[in-house]
């Protein structure tokens, strides 16, 4: 109970009791004198407080009204009785309330703005408490003739709490309404709204008071209890977004004429987080996703052209932090991203064309030895995994590694891996990549331990993804993999084993099949060699020859004999003899071919006073095993001892006056007596420059034979399959299937189905010539 | 008598006995060898005294090389030149260049229009089937078909560079210049878009190029020249043609230009 008086003038209040309460059958006019008294005091004075003795009455009072029988009720309608008097009471209970917003409506005429919101927010939380309790008073009345009445289909009854609600409605919010316009009210919140835009400070708890009695005067005529949103819809969300979109249309358009796009993103994105923010404070959460909307379009999709006009500066730039606002931001709205993707693609390409070119070597440029300079894989690989990296970073950074960007990377690498200015032809980017993993996986590679070997391998594994001829890679890997098995090169076999693994999972067991079973022989070798080792000590033979065999499958490595004729030496052939006997006893039935040409030998010197180990191919062993007879001899002398082809007898001849183990004159060598040589291992093993050209055309010739070999087998294997097929479908199914190893070409997949035609395996249907069929 | 014979090749041909008897009962040469009247008989028996005026001394199953040079003399037919004899060769079901069977020869005869049953009578049908040759498409694709397979070297599956160069000059350009043409312009048309220098280029081409001939190209050739325009302008590269006719289209295009 408050002390203090009320200021309205009115006499203070007294409370009425017992005395006060009209009879139980008191008419209309003397029960409702009593309640009114009752009512105006919950509606307007409950601060003053209220005992419950008087709640109780009033309470009793309402029961005894409804229940009490009336005379001018018909026989037996006690509840028909009930009915009619409950019909009067809610009348005028409603009189008394659709009045009192009448007052309050007048009293608000003359208030505007922030003093109309206090207002209306003041008197709305007085209202709506006063009407939860006067509804709880009516309990009875609600309960029963309510209730009934709603029963009996009578849409404009409500129960008293909702009457109270349709009274404010009807009699005091409405009346906001401007002709045409928006409410008064509304005009109020929005201005409110406006001056919070503009940085000003505003009372938010109000603003989501009023908002809120938008939300509740929604009285949904089917479900009381449900909420509405008609009203807050019209009243409040429709003008709100026109505001909204008229407010930031203004704001951005002449923010960007004054400021760069890089503040005006950091503009929009604080807007939109601060609108975002407003919902959370004050609105509706229905209005979130409109508003979102709204403020999209306006601050972003209106400027769009803007933002992709921005993009490229920002890339070429590197403003990461730019990007990641304008991807936020794009990626607000739809298509906002795809012109991005699009110039990302291109730029990412293009800086992959300028990176290659960086690392060619100048046009003419020559070495010290004054041979023209080549480009070293090295840097050519590291120059196409700088591009990807710095781009994925971007991607996986300021674009989220969103799915869209991640494909435009792998098609802008994929396009400059393949094709760009080192490219001399479409096989070379392969064949790179191949010497690249040859230089990583060789001894000779000392700047790199295990790991970064590792490290390397994982980098290259990232261009083999985009390698489109992946089938050239693999000659090439195989080619050089041999070479490095037979010439024990490589650095380590777990290095080499590794990414034999990393290849197989990308590409299957077929394509590295002979990569592994190039190791098996190489460790089959060793154990052969063991056991011929063992055998020959048992023998007790007597050779001061180490010999060392490696049994390579002829199906598994691309070396073929060389097309020389070779005389076995003398100093050899016991040796050669043994192990020939001892591997058709082991492996009965298996061809022995030599490969002289990929042999090694050391040979140590007894004819000069220091002792050398010359290191040779078998060439030279057998040019030199020719001079332990004579200390001179012809080239006609050589040409019958070693039966070698003039042309490489010469080429090995050419080395071994070059190191002047040898004294040519005219067509005789003399041996040199007074050779000298700081080291005791002289190396003589010096590629000849022939086969190293050689060797990328033989490749490539060997690629060309499996591909016309793939291009049949797939055709064949398909039309098994399906019989009979147009010749288009199997145009395309022959190129999806192949795109896996290599860019097919269709009219190498035609030349294929011509021979295969001619070879009867297919045959043109008849009257369709379109159109194939497979004959078993 | 047909019966065997035809039906193997008609089941052979439509995969199915039920095709095969469709195909016999829509086809009136069939039927006329499976209903085989008195007059006919007589007929037969006549044609079959022809055949035996030529046949080899050496194989009584044949007419041989000396017996077609002698029939051609009689019929007025210059062997080098006068595609007729592939006419002949498709219709009597001749499978070895101057060689034919008595069954045949005769079945093949008493088929054609015109009751023939003499030299006269044969003599007389020569100049006709030198016109449909020329002039009804199905016909001549029968014919130059056949030849394909009459003229090519035994077991062999490609036609020698030459001798393919010289059928064509045999049949194409008298088939080019009639009207209507055997090789016109497909749909619909009359006379062939495809000139008589295109043919010479074809040839040329086939020269320069210096391979065998496939049985795929000798066929698709005559689809080709049915089917392009005088420019060569709609020819798809992609479309399933052999791609000899691929380069020959290229080789064509590239020498306009220059």
């Amino acid at each position: 109970m408050s002390t203090s008086a009320s200021s309205s003038g009115k006499a203070a209040w007294r409370e009425p009791t017992k005395e006060d309460k009209p009879p139980k059958d008191a008419d209309l006019p003397e029960a409702w004198a009593f309640l009114k008294v009752g009512v105006e005091h919950i509606m307007t004075r409950l601060h003053l407080g209220m005992s419950y003795s008087y709640y109780i009455l009033l309470y009793t009072a309402i029961y005894d009204f409804c229940t009490a029988s009336r005379p001018t009720a018909g026989h037996g309608a006690t509840r028909g009785g009930a009915s009619l008097q409950g019909s009067e009471l809610y009348k005028s209970l409603h009189v008394f309330l659709s009045n009192h917003c009448k007052r309050l409506r007048e009293e608000s005429d003359t208030l505007s703005d922030h003093e109309l919101l206090k207002f209306y927010a003041k008197e709305w939380d007085r209202y709506t408490t006063g009407a939860t309790y006067v509804n709880k008073l009516f309990n009875y009345l609600n309960k029963h003739w309510v209730k009934r009445e709603k029963e009996e289909g009578r849409k404009e009854v409500y129960t008293v709490y909702t009457l109270a609600l349709v009274a404010w409605k009807n009699n005091f919010f409405n009346h906001f309404a401007n002709q045409g316009g928006v409410s008064r009210l509304t005009q109020a919140i929005l201005r409110q709204i406006e001056h919070q835009r503009n940085g000003e400070v505003v009372d938010s708890g109000l603003l989501k008071q009023v908002i809120e009695s938008y939300v509740s005067l929604g009285i949904d005529q089917g479900d009381y209890q449900r909420a509405n949103l008609d009203v807050y819809k019209e009243h409040f969300q429709t003008p709100f977004l026109a505001a909204t979109r008229q407010y930031y249309k203004n704001e951005s358009s002449l923010y960007v004429v004054a400021n760069s796009v890089s503040d005006y993103m950091k503009k929009a994105e604080d807007r939109l987080d601060e609108e975002a923010q407003r919902v959370t404070l004050y609105l509706n959460d229905s209005t979130r996703k409109d508003l979102k909307e709204t403020c999209e379009r306006v601050l972003v999709s209106d400027h769009a052209e803007l933002l992709w006009d921005e993009f490229q500066a920002l890339l070429d730039a590197d403003r990461l932090k730019d990007l990641t606002r304008m991807y936020a931001l794009l990626s607000r709205i739809p298509t906002g991203l795809e012109p991005l993707r699009r110039q990302f693609e291109e730029h990412v390409k293009r800086a992959g064309l300028a990176a290659v070119q960086r690392v060619l070597p100048a046009a003419g440029a020559v070495n010290e030895a004054g041979k023209a300079e080549v480009l070293d894989p090295k840097s050519y690989i590291e120059a196409l995994l700088e591009v990807h990296g710095k781009f994925g970073e971007v991607v996986d950074g300021p674009f989220r590694a969103e799915l869209g960007f991640n494909a435009s990377l792998d098609k802008a690498c994929r396009d400059f891996c393949n094709t760009n200015a080192a490219c001399t032809s479409p096989t070379k980017s392969p064949e790179l990549l191949a010497s690249y993993c040859d230089q990583m996986l060789r001894k000779s590679n000392k700047d790199l331990d295990g790991e970064s070997v590792e490290n390397a391998l994982n980098q290259a594994m990232i261009i083999f993804r985009y390698i489109d001829d992946k089938d050239v890679f693999q000659k090439f890997y195989q080619k050089k993999l041999a070479l490095r098995l037979i010439g024990q090169l490589s650095a380590s076999d777990d290095s080499e084993s590794s990414m034999i693994t990393k290849l197989k999972e990308l590409s299957g067991f077929e394509y590295t099949n002979k990569l592994t079973r190039m190791f098996t022989d190489m460790n089959l070798s060793r154990d052969l060699t063991e056991k011929f080792k063992e055998k020959e000590r048992n023998r007790a033979a007597s050779s001061d020859i180490d010999f060392t065999a490696m049994i390579l499958g002829a199906n598994f490595w691309p070396i073929v004999p060389a097309p020389t004729n070779y005389a076995v030496p003398r100093e050899i052939q016991s040796t050669y003899d043994a192990f020939t006997k001892y591997h058709s006893e082991v492996h009965s039935g298996r061809k022995l071919t030599w490969l002289w040409h990929v042999m090694k030998a050391e040979l140590r010197t007894t004819y000069l006073p220091q002792k050398y180990i010359f290191m040779t191919n078998a060439y030279q062993m057998a040019i030199l095993c020719q001079f332990n007879e004579n200390d001179s001899l012809s080239l006609q002398d050589l040409l019958s001892g070693t039966q070698l082809q003039e042309s490489v007898l010469n080429a090995q001849l050419g080395l071994l006056v070059k190191a002047k183990i040898l004294l040519q004159d005219g067509n005789n060598y003399d041996l040199n007596l007074n050779f000298k040589s700081k080291k005791l291992k002289v190396n003589l093993n010096q590629p000849v420059k022939s086969e190293q050209k050689a060797e990328a055309t033989e490749v490539l010739a060997a690629v060309d034979e499996d591909r016309k070999f793939v291009y049949q087998a797939t055709i064949v294997r398909l039309m098994k399959a399906r019989k009979t097929m147009k010749h288009q479908a199997l145009i395309q199914e022959v190129t999806a299937q192949i795109s896996t190893k290599f860019t097919p070409k269709v009219s190498e997949i035609k030349k294929a189905i011509d021979l295969l035609l001619d070879k009867e395996y297919l045959e043109r249907d008849e009257g369709q010539k379109d159109s194939y069929s497979y004959l078993a | 008598m047909s019966s065997l014979a035809d039906a193997q090749k008609l089941v052979k041909k439509h995969r199915t006995v039920e095709g095969a008897i469709e195909a016999f009962y829509s086809d009136p040469s069939m039927q006329r060898h499976a209903t085989t009247t008195k007059e006919d008989k007589t007929k037969e028996k006549k044609l079959g005294d022809v055949w035996e005026k030529f046949k080899d001394p050496s194989d009584p199953k044949l007419i041989k090389i000396d017996g077609t040079m002698q029939l051609c003399e009689e019929l007025d037919i210059d062997p080098s030149t006068d595609s007729v004899l592939f006419c002949l060769a498709a219709d009597l079901g001749s499978k070895v260049t101057g060689e034919w069977e008595k069954g045949p020869w005769v079945s093949g005869w008493s088929s054609m229009p015109g009751n023939i049953d003499s030299i006269e009578g044969m003599k007389a049908r020569l100049p006709a089937l030198r016109e449909k040759l020329n002039t009804e498409p199905a016909y001549f694709k029968k014919v130059y078909m056949h030849t394909f397979d009459l003229v090519k070297a035994p077991g062999a599956r490609t036609l020698a560079l030459d001798t393919a160069i010289d059928m064509w000059t045999l049949f194409i350009p008298p088939a080019l210049q009639a009207s209507p043409s055997a090789l016109s312009h497909l749909p619909s048309s009359t006379t062939s878009l495809f000139s008589m220098q295109d043919f010479e280029s074809w040839i040329e081409f086939q020269r320069q190029r210096g391979k065998a001939v496939s049985k795929d190209t000798w066929t698709l050739f005559i689809d080709f020249v049915r089917t392009i325009d005088a420019d060569f302008k709609d020819y798809d590269e992609e479309a399933a043609w052999p791609s000899t006719i691929d380069d020959f289209v290229e080789h064509v295009r590239a020498s306009r230009k220059a």
